[in-house]
């Protein structure tokens, strides 16, 4: 762990304390993308702040590959001034990886307001990471004002519809659906019928042996239908999904990883790249967690934790630490393990079927 | 008429008709102001961006945010 934080606070130009990895540091979600390997036909998921505790052993698998999430570019509010920053700083975790994965998936809101320009500074910031192919779908973010024709332009070569589509993968297959345009007054994200009945055709010929990944912005599961956190009719496009052995569901949306188990399907949300959003019901609305104007120093202030990381005696709190992580909006939401080493809240962790299926269900519905 | 903390506030406005509504966004993020009926429909709003209808007949418009369809409201023309 003293080790590990050491290098918060490297270079001080200004002299206050804050330098932009140290910022980066203390936001737990900065930089965040999720790792994913495919094991025997299960998908497992990490995310990529925690890269560094894997093993080479526990990284191998048919196929790798990253998904990231919710860049927002174009965003400017003080929840997070430097988007592009913390998409950077992204593929700079993607490029630290041992091994190459093989793509990337973006599971939509790449732009904050589908402006040209936001999606090319994306492209541009996405040319730099060692995988070169990206699959994207859209969301809400990325289709304002003309129903996602420029969505369609940009990304949508050979995909149906509104751009949904499918690939394969070293036998898995890939599915990425549009769940974000004619959305109606008072309801959830919606597939629609024609989008349905292509899904059922896609995957009627493949064997119930193929693992296959779904992906899409908003989550096909009811993470909080009170904020729009839902898809209308995802429970028709997962009928369609029932005969597989291994079925993975990947969205974004929500800025914050989650996980659920129901049946053969394994569902995952993904942080944002961008700022992070309240748990459900936390708050009184979904918007950005933004950080008070007098707290944005000590968020920013990663030093006074650095300085207490690099002493020995690491586990005893001292009172300065506490005040850091009290004040600090992104601190505050992380725990303590029995030997006082923190934890992010809501980090991905390694997916085991049984264990998580415990975890979500109880073990008497098993 | 504001909207703020992801819902137009107030959730029922009744106006004279003729009234010019202004929709101002408060909001970190951007919306929409989109009548379900179809009678008028803005481009996305960001932050302190500004939409404008006037309400020539009398009626119960219902509208909503077409980003995030959760937020709902009403405008009541007399």
């Amino acid at each position: 762990m003293v080790g590990k934080m050491k290098d918060e606070l490297l270079h001080d130009h200004n002299h206050d304390g804050i330098d932009r990895r140290g910022f980066l540091k203390c936001m737990a979600w900065a930089g965040t993308g999720a790792f994913c390997v495919i094991r025997g036909g299960v998908l497992s998921s990490y995310s990529l702040s925690r890269m560094r505790e894997m093993s080479p052993k526990e990284m191998a698998g048919e196929l790798s590959f990253v998904q990231i999430s919710d860049s927002h570019m174009g965003f400017n509010k003080p929840a997070n001034p430097d988007v592009a920053g913390t998409l950077k700083a992204a593929v700079e975790k993607i490029n630290g990886l041992a091994a190459a994965p093989e793509f990337i998936l973006h599971t939509g809101d790449i732009s904050h307001l589908s402006k040209p320009e936001e999606f090319d500074t994306v492209d541009q910031i996405l040319k730099d990471a060692r995988p070169k192919d990206v699959f994207y779908v859209p969301g809400e973010h990325d289709v304002l004002n003309d129903d996602g024709k420029q969505f369609l332009e940009r990304y949508g070569k050979g995909s149906k519809g509104a751009g949904w589509y499918s690939f394969d993968k070293k036998g898995v297959h890939f599915v990425g659906l549009v769940n974000v345009l004619n959305l109606k007054a008072g309801g959830l994200g919606t597939l629609g019928h024609e989008q349905l009945e292509w899904l059922e055709d896609d995957v009627k010929h493949l064997k119930h042996s193929t693992p296959i990944v779904v992906f899409a912005h908003i989550p096909l599961w009811s993470v909080y239908p009170e904020w729009g956190w839902g898809t209308e009719d995802s429970a028709q496009a997962l009928s369609y999904l029932k005969k597989f052995g291994s079925v993975t569901v990947l969205n974004g949306h929500i800025h914050q990883t989650m996980q659920k188990v129901e049946g053969n399907v394994t569902f995952h949300t993904a942080a944002s790249t961008a700022f992070p959003q309240p748990q459900p019901g936390k708050a009184d609305s979904p918007g950005p967690m933004k950080v008070p104007a007098e707290q944005l120093r000590s968020v920013l202030g990663i030093e006074q934790a650095s300085a207490y990381f690099g002493k020995s005696n690491q586990f005893k709190l001292t009172e300065r630490k506490k005040k850091h992580e009290e004040k600090c909006v992104y601190c505050s939401s992380w725990s303590r393990d029995d030997i006082g080493n923190r934890r992010p809240g809501r980090e991905r962790e390694v997916f085991r079927p049984g264990a998580a299926e415990a975890r979500s269900h109880g073990s008497e519905d098993r | 008429m504001k909207i703020d903390n992801f819902s137009f506030g107030p959730g029922a406005l009744t106006v004279p008709v003729g009234t010019m509504v202004t929709w101002t966004n408060r909001d970190d993020i951007p919306h929409t102001v989109v009548s379900t009926d179809g009678a008028f429909k803005s481009k996305v709003l960001d932050t302190d961006e500004k939409f404008s209808f006037t309400f020539a007949k009398a009626g119960t418009y219902p509208y909503f945010c077409s980003i995030h369809p959760k937020m709902t409201a009403k405008v009541i023309v007399q």
